[in-house]
């Protein structure tokens, strides 16, 4: 019972110290940390992550406004914004996973693509090659054999 | 000079080998990356309320707002996690130390957190006012400002500077730096400010 009337009511009415609110907001913070990191892993390996550091900005701005509630002592307001600061850092990271399986898939398909093109550039290559070198000794024997002997006068 | 047969044999080898090398270029540009050249730094500015390096707030009356642009620009090679701290001091109080790269002592007044990708840059427009000041002959006290509609208690006192006709304090912008590898805030050795003459 005093399990569910506690996640009703507010923190100050819970009697909420002043410690469990600023673990919520570092919570907050090692978020943001956490969800740049992620974005930063799906940048390099090729997503673009503009939209993520633009949802890590509003999530930065909640934090900041939370803290600012709570050096006012509105721990309330606080943990709330605090919560919701962690749940955009949550979202960001879920999100730059999902960008850097498509960035590295992407990547591989590319590679295989490439691939593909320069094992037929190279069997082109190859087989012109000995077309060419097929043309060459042909051409340089029937002009070797319509050579005449020169006859030197006495 | 006549060419033999050996001589467009290899003439023709050659051509097949730069042919190959060519056509290898498209797969070994996705396996070999060529790494970004050149210094990693980063910009910190602060413009005018026109968006031009002039017309700063320099004489402050109280309650007045004045407004200043404050940018980044991130050339570090990835995208980067910034926060710029805002501190206010008299002519006395610390400046960031620029030789043992260490932040001014000073309280964190406000503070604003941007995340800016490699060759972009990012701009924020601070306002700031004086909401309680008050001054005697020879010096002057200000109790409160308010820095983007959040007022801050600074209870920062200065010296009639006789040099310059005023009492002068300095708002300043610290810049950290999100390192990865140790995961936190540092402070990244830059710093912009701009002096007020609150007579």
């Amino acid at each position: 019972m005093s399990l569910i009337l506690s996640s009703f009511l507010p923190f100050s009415a819970r009697g909420s110290s002043h410690r469990e609110v600023a673990a919520t907001v570092n919570d907050a913070e090692q978020a943001i940390a956490v969800g740049f990191e992620a974005a930063l892993d799906a940048e390099q390996a090729g997503a673009n992550v503009s939209s993520l550091l633009v949802k890590l900005y509003e999530g930065a701005e909640l934090l900041s406004v939370a803290r600012m509630a709570f050096e006012d002592g509105d721990y309330d307001e606080a943990a709330r914004l605090s919560g919701l600061s962690s749940e955009v850092s949550a979202q960001v990271e879920s999100e730059a996973l999902i960008l850097k399986v498509e960035a590295r898939n992407a990547a591989f398909n590319k590679y295989q693509l490439y691939l593909a093109g320069s094992a037929v550039a190279i069997v082109i290559v190859v087989i012109a090659t000995l077309l060419s070198y097929r043309f060459l000794k042909k051409r340089y024997l029937e002009h070797t054999l319509k050579m005449k002997p020169e006859v030197e006068k006495a | 000079m006549t060419l033999t047969f050996q001589d467009y044999r290899n003439l023709l080898l050659a051509t097949c080998l730069i042919a190959l090398l060519l056509s290898t270029l498209p797969a070994m540009s996705v396996l070999v990356t060529l790494p970004k050249v050149g210094e990693r730094f980063s910009e910190l500015w602060l413009l005018g309320s026109n968006h031009m390096a002039e017309n700063y707030p320099f004489n402050v009356t109280v309650g007045q707002p004045y407004s200043v642009y404050l940018g980044i620009g991130n050339h570090m090679r990835s995208s980067t996690y910034y926060s710029v701290y805002i501190k206010f001091r008299n002519q006395t109080q610390p400046l960031p130390n620029a030789t043992l790269s260490t932040p001014s002592s000073l309280p964190i007044l406000y503070e604003i957190r941007a995340f800016v990708q490699d060759d972009q840059t990012w701009e924020k427009l601070i306002t700031f006012s004086s909401l309680e000041a008050s001054q005697s002959e020879t010096s002057s006290f200000v109790n409160r400002l308010v820095i983007n509609d959040r007022p801050v208690w600074i209870n920062s006192s200065a010296i009639w500077d006789p040099e310059r006709d005023g009492f002068y304090y300095e708002l300043f912008f610290e810049l950290w730096i999100y390192n990865v590898a140790s995961k936190n805030l540092g402070y990244h050795n830059r710093f912009v400010g701009i002096w007020l003459n609150m007579t």
